[in-house]
């Protein structure tokens, strides 16, 4: 894990003082970071592990990567927005990640609403962002990130539906410029810019990495055609009722046949 | 969606026209149905016009209502409290409603669960974002107001605390 030593992370990053932790191996990246939040780290702090052994996706499922191959982390965040934009903050971070990967791989690198990273339809990243709220304040906002770098880094089970950037291409498979790129854009450029501005100055570069749209699609309770990204960040699908924005849930491609 | 007349000025345009008449408005409407256009906004020096297709509240798990209908200043999603002593918890967000963090997981709460402050009540998703909702105050769930897996609104009630 030599691409991952925590002096060399922290420099990278630009700022000394971040607070970065760095783990051999952790249940979850995600976990850490929560624990941390609540012994009070600050917003811009960064956990990353070698390997992990229980990181989490979507309701509950399950994301682990053997020692070095995947890029694991998760930053805290506390994102002056209004509660209600505050999903939003999901596409900005899945946007971090994919032009930290567009700059390293040699093929396309899309996103799937909200904020899968994918490359030739295949799955390259994922993105999994977790607040909790006490009454009308978020208490923390935890935003994890998992990358596929190496081959090795893909199970069975999912190595035809998945990729990673050995695969796309890329010259460089050093995870630590690859973490310190994504957290130099995010709190550097993309979260500033959301703060300031919502999703408006995102929104060109969203939709040009949007790879759902014009596609079949088919959500919880949806499906129709996807017509692209609205100014909220939502999925619009038209249906047979008209269209209807996505807000909520996963979208799924439909083979036409 | 009412159009506002003010005086006009010496630098309109000669071809604003002086009202806009019933047709012209239902024109705009068909205009915005057949290309898909959900809101239109436009403002001259003689009027201030927006229009919101589809503004009534879907029923549908995934689906809101254009945003322009609601108000431009959010109201607080905080616990609102009723005539009978019981407090409301509401979604901070349009999203998904989870009772328990997986499919496999037990709910985090039931009716008549005793509950401490900070504790999770629920988790509301919207774009991947799973956001838990944690109790303000300690108290009794005296009501659990919303299936699992069901979409909910801004602001909509979730579950009724006793303290």
């Amino acid at each position: 894990m030599n691409d991952l030593d925590p002096a060399r992370l922290v420099a990278a990053m630009g700022d000394p003082r971040r607070r970065v932790d760095v783990r051999a191996s952790t249940g979850s990246t995600q976990d850490d970071a929560r624990a941390a939040a609540g012994d009070g780290a600050q917003a811009g702090s960064v956990f990353v592990a070698d390997a992990q052994s229980s990181g989490r996706g979507r309701q509950g499922r399950v994301w682990s990567a053997p020692a070095g191959s995947a890029l694991l982390a998760s930053v805290l965040l506390a994102p002056r927005v209004e509660p209600r934009a505050l999903p939003r903050l999901s596409l900005v971070v899945g946007l971090a990640v994919a032009r930290a990967c567009a700059a390293r791989a040699t093929s396309e690198i899309g996103v799937k609403w909200p904020n899968d990273v994918e490359a030739r339809g295949r799955k390259l990243a994922g993105v999994l962002v977790e607040a909790s709220f006490r009454g009308r304040e978020a208490a923390h906002v935890v935003a994890g990130f998992g990358v596929n770098v190496r081959r090795a880094s893909l199970p069975d089970d999912v190595a035809g539906r998945a990729t990673s950037l050995e695969d796309e291409g890329a010259r460089s498979l050093d995870r630590g410029e690859l973490l310190a790129e994504i957290v130099r854009d995010l709190f550097g450029l993309l979260l500033p810019a959301f703060e300031r501005d919502g999703l408006a100055p995102l929104l060109g570069e969203l939709r040009a990495r949007d790879v759902a749209r014009g596609r079949l699609v088919e959500g919880d309770s949806v499906r129709g055609v996807a017509l692209g990204l609205d100014d909220d960040g939502a999925l619009r699908v038209s249906t047979e009722r008209g269209p209807v924005a996505v807000q909520a849930g996963e979208v799924r491609f439909v083979s036409a046949g | 969606m009412a159009a506002k007349k003010r005086p006009t000025t010496p630098t309109q345009k000669p071809s604003s026209p002086a009202t806009l008449d019933r047709l012209a408005l239902a024109q705009l409407m068909r205009l915005m149905e057949r290309r898909g256009v959900s809101e239109l906004e436009y403002e001259d020096e003689a009027y201030k016009l927006r229009l919101v297709r589809g503004a009534t509240a879907s029923t549908s798990v995934v689906t809101m209502p254009a945003p322009a209908s609601l108000p431009a200043v959010a109201p607080p999603p905080a616990e609102a409290s009723d005539d009978h002593g019981g407090e409301f918890v509401t979604s901070p967000f349009v999203g998904t409603f989870y009772r328990s963090p997986s499919p496999e997981a037990p709910s985090f709460v039931e009716k008549g669960s005793l509950v401490k402050p900070g504790q999770t009540l629920c988790i509301v998703e919207a774009m991947k974002l799973m956001n838990e909702i944690e109790a303000e105050f300690g108290g009794t769930i005296t009501d659990v107001l919303v299936e699992n897996g069901k979409a909910v609104e801004f602001g909509q009630r979730l579950f009724k605390i006793k303290r």
